[in-house]
């Protein structure tokens, strides 16, 4: 015990040495194809709300509303609105690509028409909504909306169940999606998708 | 002659002895005592190797985090509040993963070394801190939804510290500013259940005003809720009003530094938490124990009188940070000065073994060698001198209804330092709200 405890402390000391960090670029046609693989915190990384996007979309273009869509004989005119975040994390920023993107999908889709979210932006300001909690409440969209001249609006929130215990720490997303008929208030489709974030041991 | 070697030998390993954290930072710390600001941000940045503000540090060493939260501090106190929220941001997430990750090495280096050759790892205080300071740099700019986010973040980590280390300390001005956001936001039974936590806490009688109003849109109820809403009754809402929340921060918390201690005291003090065979300390050649000692920062200011256009409105002194840093480490001393027990006696029984292997060859060489080798190992014992320093002493909170328009806040400090004057001009929207924030960090 006592011959090991000198060289345990030059070993232990040695074993602080350091390497620098290095700048490496990532994804497909790169040298680490599967750098966006790896999860990097419990936050919501770009692959996770593709996920999640892509399976509110996939279930919102099956859906029997979206059927009728394509079907009418003029698209109907959508708005889309903020996605709310009642998450533990600060995701704004990511929320608003999800949102560029699910209006891209939309718009190429043909199905529909969609309402410029610059012009849905200048009215919420026009009212004082702009970066407050007006533009998720339901009846203040649907208003809103109508001025536009949108039939339809898409809406959604991420929420999340964060819990930590000794060591370990768990994130459980959900993103759900509403498309709602502005004059009726009813719900044309919903859906929620889930994924799990955690640092375990 | 061996005693001249040995003599020089503990000279050199002694003018090797390593800083403590407590002593990086030492200089910021003195600035901000002065009131400069600016120059204590500069010496952190130094300290992080970054040219400013602008800059997180690339590498991220035992210290980086913590250092981090401190400018964090003082970018808060200097309002530079999107950089302070980053820098939070960026310092909590390397927290948590220091928290959660094992430390094989460091625990190898705790037990040979020092305790400082672990990862730091935050106590209950400074981790529930982090969200409830952050939330200030949201709120002061208006961001209900940053500020919701850190007011969940607080949440799940109060709940975890209730789960894991009950009776530990509150933060109640966290409960406080995370019931404000979410009044804001319209969500009141929410808000009602962070107002009832700031209760169980302290009687802020800023809040019984904005109790009873809620009470009229939200079901929400508590024993304690229920008797604030009996005081007084609700008062009529003029759209026309808007609402000031005043944030003042004074003084700062105690910060560890080095300290020695005689053995027989140690022991008194921590026999509970020593591993190892304490008769092995009679043959060691040092007879104090090194820990980090918590020792109260001088206070210039304490409190303060608020003003609004003039008029002295009241102010609550919501949470006492200081005491309950003071509280935390006074539970944890026993374990401090065990850890440091038990690394005497590593370096005990270390030098015996080298002692031992000398004296093969001759009896002084055995001495010399003995000598070397312990005292080496407690040159580079490093008492864990790591703790968030700039964490202000004190948090008081008020709430002014006022018409909407320009308001000029004024607060008059007082404390042992003498006084001073801290004044802001706040914006207040109908049926909103502004944020005076103020923070002496000495």
């Amino acid at each position: 015990m006592k011959r090991i405890l000198v060289p345990a402390v030059l070993a232990a000391a040695l074993a602080t040495g350091c390497a620098g960090p290095t700048a490496v670029r990532g994804g497909p046609g790169t040298e680490n194809p599967n750098l966006d693989d790896a999860a990097m915190s419990t936050g919501l990384d770009r692959k996770d709300l593709e996920y999640l996007l892509q399976e509110n979309v996939e279930k919102l273009m099956a859906s029997r509303a979206w059927a009728e869509f394509h079907n009418a004989p003029e698209a109907p005119v959508v708005a889309i609105w903020p996605i709310r975040n009642d998450t533990t994390e600060h995701i704004e920023n990511q929320l608003n690509t999800l949102l560029a993107t699910l209006e891209s999908k939309m718009v190429e889709s043909g199905d529909v028409a969609v309402v410029s979210r610059e012009r849905q932006r200048e009215m919420a300001e026009e009212v004082g909504l702009q970066n407050t909690n007006g533009v998720y409440d339901p009846a203040t969209v649907a208003r809103l909306s109508k001025q536009v001249g949108a039939r339809y609006f898409l809406t959604g929130k991420v929420q999340a169940v964060d819990e930590r215990m000794e060591g370990e720490r768990r994130v459980q997303y959900t993103l759900t999606m509403q498309l709602i008929e502005v004059d009726t208030s009813l719900i044309k489709f919903q859906h929620t998708a889930a994924r799990t974030k955690a640092i375990v041991r | 002659m061996p005693l001249r070697l040995v003599a020089l030998a503990l000279a050199l390993v002694a003018g090797a002895g390593c800083a403590t954290y407590s002593d990086h930072t030492r200089a910021a710390r003195e600035s901000l005592a002065r009131g400069d600001f600016e120059r204590g941000e500069a010496q952190l940045n130094e300290m992080l190797g970054v040219e400013s503000s602008r800059e997180l540090p690339v590498e991220w060493g035992s210290e980086t985090a913590l250092a981090v939260l401190e400018r964090a501090t003082v970018l808060q106190a200097m309002r530079d509040y999107a950089t302070s929220a980053r820098d939070f941001t960026a310092a909590e997430k390397e927290l948590e993963l220091l928290d959660l990750a094992n430390d094989d090495v460091g625990a190898i280096g705790q037990y040979l070394f020092s305790d400082d050759a672990t990862r730091y790892k935050a106590p209950p205080t400074e981790k529930l801190l982090v969200n409830a300071f952050n939330m200030i740099n949201y709120l002061a700019r208006g961001d209900l939804q940053g500020a919701a986010v850190e007011a969940r973040r607080f949440t799940v980590m109060r709940k975890y510290l209730q789960d894991y280390f009950p009776g530990e300390s509150h933060a109640a001005f966290g409960s406080y500013l995370a019931g404000f956001v979410f009044e804001k936001r319209g969500e009141y039974d929410v808000a009602l259940r962070y107002y009832d936590e700031v209760l169980q806490e302290t009687d802020a009688s800023s809040l019984h005003e904005p109790i009873v109003r809620l009470a009229s849109k939200a079901a929400y109820r508590t024993p304690r809720l229920e008797s604030v809403i009996g005081e007084v009754p609700a008062p009529e809402e003029d759209p026309e009003e808007g609402e000031i929340l005043v944030i003042l921060k004074t003084g700062r918390v105690p910060v560890k530094e080095a300290a020695r201690i005689p053995i027989g005291a140690a022991l008194g003090l921590a026999s509970n938490y020593v591993s190892g065979d304490t008769k092995v300390l009679e043959y060691g050649m040092f007879k104090v124990v090194s820990y980090p000692e918590l020792v109260p920062t001088r206070q210039v200011y304490t409190g303060g009188t608020l003003r609004v256009a003039g008029s002295p409105m009241p102010l609550d002194f919501v949470t006492d940070v200081e005491a309950e840093v003071l509280r935390e480490y006074e539970l944890l001393k026993p374990k401090i000065v065990g850890a440091a027990l038990t690394r005497m006696i590593t370096r005990a029984v270390a030098a015996e073994g080298a002692r031992a292997a000398g004296r093969q060859q001759s009896g002084a060489l055995g001495f010399l060698a003995a000598a070397l080798v312990e005292g080496t190992m407690v040159a580079l014992d490093k008492p864990d001198t790591r703790s968030w320093s700039t964490l202000p002493a004190s948090v008081h909170l008020a709430r002014i209804r006022v018409p909407a328009g320009q308001h000029e806040i004024s607060v008059d400090l007082h404390g042992p330092g003498g006084s001073g004057r801290l004044t802001r001009t706040v914006d207040v929207p109908a049926g909103g709200f502004a944020v005076a924030d103020f923070t002496s960090l000495r």
